[in-house]
């Protein structure tokens, strides 16, 4: 039946029956399509997600979900096919088999070309068929899971056949990358908005689905401890690290393109940077806390040509070994070519300009193939301004770190100076360690799963807004622009297994500071 | 690990044996995880209870909210016994394959007066700064001396109506023991145990359209075991529906109750159900054209099949481990137990209900 759910949500108020009850509200019935849907990114992520919140019974029993792709494959080999990847890839193991069953149930596939106007009509049929098969309300997610070239003539074939509007609420959510610089950003973010609403556009970035991401707002913003010492009278600096250990995993020529700026810095990095260096929103409503990162990433300091050889270290990775086994460098990995001056790793200083963090300085970095994975951002305070100490503590004492994994190991530590046992006052730092694992036995869920169910249920709050994504690009395209203006002919090189470029230590030494060992 | 002692010296035993676990661990060359406790849990045992019992159900409760528990044990053999306490420390493998402390065990054979006065102990082995939880082990009451003390002293007490006897009378000191100015609240976990059938419902009429059904309901049907604790899940069921929809009592009736909904009545009918699985086996709500059918098709699921002209949705379903103590137990510690408006309001009503 045809009903427009937010008005009627509007009139009729608040469900009575809901009050008290903290568990996940319900989304109501669905239609995911999935473009890409016989891809990696269904097999692996989207489709596990969907089970496991089926698993714990958060899906709407009204839910089809319908992956779109250009080979042949009927519904049902689709079903197994994403049964054998469900048993790969999901956090919770192979599916139960009575589970399984009813969900597959709503799992098809359909096979066409989505670049002519014919594959849109013939999705129409489809979808019409399985909405009334499944009693939807006609209620669409339109997935974006292709290459990232496919995205603008996908979207502009949705509104030419009018499955921008459906008879319920239509949204779409399109993966990162949001365009490989400012000027295709700003491209792809006019032909989406022609066709959509910001309303129904979900830019999805996972790493804002992690639950320790989402804990970074719960510390600040449920304890008053931690806010009044937020600033840059009691902080020193700043640390974000997203280091990996794996290297290219067969996207190689994807990455050739992409590096690590795009790939984890404008995108992941900077999300970070914003939810750390916000001001409070005022409110959780999903525009208030994006108003709040917008102005984070509008107010970082403009990098000018000259400045950013000083401010942004580049390399790729060499050959080393990784977790006991040999790995190749960079430039001998498949897809990659081998005079490739694309950057594996990216160490940056970068300023906030405004009344909070003026003069603090933020230090991120992030790379392919390092010694360990970790992620994790780092505040560090003051030294104290007078040390009582000094006479038996001539060195004086390390400052006051609080640092958020946010994986693995996810947690909050901080690091905190205590006298050392004995007739003496000599003083020594301890790390007090809340651990998420050790606090919440239950497994967290997977980000996607977060991130599916917030757009059945219309919440933005996790998601890109188009204003954000743009100050990203903003933020990081000096850097981007001075690269491309004065070409490095060779990057430093580091060894694989290792930290980073031996000059990554400079940008920081120069302040007095030094990277944190994770 | 576990060591008997005396009242006494139990905290100077608990922390020996958080030493000996930090010294095995760095013999080991494994890192002991740093202990961090959520709560104190002071469990109540109206009889003798072993140690093996007492550790099998509290167990799996902390490996998933590490917590210390002290468990109050009347036991009339006590006094044969030279050393009545014994502490313990509770550990899990974790998924890296470390152990890590999970919680810590204190048990208190204790007889006659001084079972009574146990709040005393349980005071002065509580770990400060986090909040104590009683599990009760039974319905409220009124009258006990431990209880009361508990209510002064706890942040929260457990009690569990579905042990109730005497309906309107338990009804009647529940209701006044959930709606005093305690320093504990008390939650209860018949609540919870009910908590599967709350969020089925809820659920059901998340989608707006179906909302307007709510407006036209005609008539509450539960089938409902023949068994205290089966009227009293009936109770609090129906106090939750109607006190979140705004009925009122209006009249007892043969098979239930008669309510009072704004310009029309509602007819509450109990009766019996055909199984013995679990305290309800089904719930209907009907409106003249809608019908919202309620039933458990396994012990994990509550499906609500909804027949209705204005609602898209055919049916939801709420999977939810079944309700075991342990289960409970952790759903308490973990939720607060209730929203305690609304456990207020269901209580107040189901009160109304049972001794009318």
């Amino acid at each position: 039946m045809s009903m427009n759910v937010q008005a009627l949500d509007t009139a009729l108020g608040v469900n009575p029956l809901r009050e008290g009850l903290s568990f996940q509200e319900a989304p109501p019935g669905h239609t995911l399509i999935i473009f890409g849907g016989s891809g990696d990114l269904a097999a692996r992520k989207l489709i596990p997600a969907l089970y496991n919140l089926e698993r714990n019974a958060l899906l709407p029993s009204s839910l089809a979900v319908v992956g779109l792709g250009r080979r042949p494959m009927d519904h049902q080999s689709y079903r197994v096919r994403q049964h054998e990847a469900t048993t790969s890839f999901s956090r919770t193991g192979k599916p139960d088999p009575e589970l399984w069953n009813a969900f597959q149930q709503g799992l098809y596939y359909v096979r066409g070309d989505f670049s002519t106007h014919a594959g849109y009509e013939d999705l129409k049929r489809e979808l019409a068929e399985i909405e009334t098969r499944h009693g939807t309300g006609g209620n669409r997610i339109f997935y974006l899971a292709t290459q990232p070239s496919l995205f603008p003539e996908i979207i502009r074939l949705l509104g030419e056949t009018g499955l921008n509007r459906g008879p319920g609420a239509t949204r779409i959510v399109i993966e990162k990358p949001f365009g490989r610089d400012l000027a295709t950003a700003l491209a792809l973010n006019t032909i989406t908005n022609n066709v959509f609403d910001e309303s129904q556009i979900y830019r999805i970035d996972h790493y804002l689905g992690k639950e320790t991401v989402q804990n970074v707002l719960v510390l600040r913003f449920a304890n008053v401890i931690f806010e009044p010492v937020w600033n840059r009278r009691y902080v020193d600096s700043v640390q974000i690290t997203v280091a990996e250990s794996v290297g290219l995993e067969g996207r190689g020529t994807y990455y050739e393109e992409a590096g690590v700026l795009r790939d984890m810095v404008q995108n992941h990095i900077m999300q970070l940077l914003a939810l750390v260096a916000m001001e409070p929103p005022v409110d959780f409503q999903a525009d208030s806390i994006r108003d709040e990162k917008v102005k984070v990433l509008r107010a970082l300091r403009h990098l000018e040509p000259d400045q950013v050889a000083r401010n942004v270290m580049r390399a790729s990775y060499g050959a080393g070994f990784v977790d006991g086994r040999e790995v190749p460098a960079y430039r001998d990995e498949d897809g990659v070519a081998p005079d490739s001056t694309t950057e594996t790793y990216l160490a940056a200083r970068l300023l906030i300009d405004n009344w909070r963090w003026k003069g603090v300085p933020f230090y991120l970095r992030s790379g392919k193939r390092l010694a360990k994975r970790a992620s994790e951002i780092a505040i560090q305070f003051n030294e104290v301004p007078h040390l009582l100490f000094g006479d038996s503590n001539p060195d004086g004492v390390p400052p006051n770190v609080l640092a958020l994994r946010i994986q693995p190991d996810e947690g909050v530590s901080i690091t905190f100076e205590a006298k050392q046992p004995g007739l003496g006052m000599r003083v020594r730092p301890v790390r007090m360690d809340f651990g998420y694992g050790q606090s919440f036995a239950e497994e967290s869920p997977d980000a996607y799963e977060r991130l599916l169910l917030d757009v059945m249920l219309g919440d933005q709050t996790l998601f890109i807004r188009r204003d954000e994504t743009e100050a990203a690009w903003r933020a990081v395209m000096p850097i981007l622009e001075a690269w491309e203006a004065d070409p490095a002919s060779r990057l430093p090189t580091y060894e694989a297994g290792r930290w980073g470029p031996r000059q990554a230590g400079d940008l920081l030494r120069a302040d007095g500071f030094r990277w944190r060992r994770l | 690990m576990n060591l008997t002692t005396s009242l006494a010296d139990t905290l100077p035993t608990l922390a020996r044996l958080h030493e000996q676990a930090a010294r095995q661990a760095a013999s080991e060359g494994a890192e002991l995880n740093a202990q961090m406790l959520l709560a104190t849990i002071v469990a109540r045992y109206p009889g003798p209870t072993s140690w093996t019992d007492i550790e099998a159900e509290t167990e799996p409760v902390v490996t998933a909210y590490p917590s210390r528990v002290i468990a109050l044990v009347n036991d009339p053999d006590t006094a044969q016994t030279q050393e009545p306490v014994r502490v313990g420390l509770l550990s899990a493998r974790q998924s890296n394959g470390v152990a890590a402390i999970r919680g810590e065990l204190l048990t208190a054979a204790l007889q006659g007066r001084a079972f009574v006065e146990g709040a005393a102990i349980a005071a002065s082995w509580s770990a400060s700064g986090i909040p104590t939880v009683v599990w009760w082990n039974g319905p409220a009451v009124t009258g006990d001396h431990l209880f009361e003390d508990m209510l002064d002293i706890a942040d929260r007490i457990l009690v569990d109506s579905s042990a109730v006897t005497d309906l309107p009378a338990d009804f009647e000191v529940l209701n006044d023991v959930v709606q005093g100015s305690h320093h504990a609240r008390v939650t209860d976990a018949l609540w919870l145990r009910l908590l599967a059938w709350r969020q089925a419902f809820a659920q059901a009429f998340d989608q707006p359209a179906a909302r307007i059904d709510l407006e036209h309901v005609r008539s509450v049907e539960l089938a409902v075991q023949q068994s205290p604790g089966g009227h009293a899940a009936a109770l609090l069921l129906v106090g939750w529906i109607a006190s979140r929809l705004g009925w009122r009592l209006d009249s007892r009736t043969a098979q239930g109750w008669r309510l009072a909904a704004g310009d029309h009545e509602v007819d509450v009918i109990c009766e019996p159900s055909s199984t013995t699985d679990g305290l309800i086996e089904m719930v209907r709500l009907s409106a003249p054209t809608s019908r919202y059918l309620a039933y458990m098709p396994s012990p994990e699921d509550i499906v609500v099949d909804c027949q209705s002209d204005l609602a898209p949705i055919t049916h939801v379903a709420v999977r939810r481990p079944p309700p075991t103590r342990p289960r409970l137990r952790l759903d308490d510690l973990v939720t607060g137990g209730a929203h305690y408006p609304v456990f207020q309001q269901s209580v107040a009503l189901a009160r109304t209900l049972a001794t009318a």
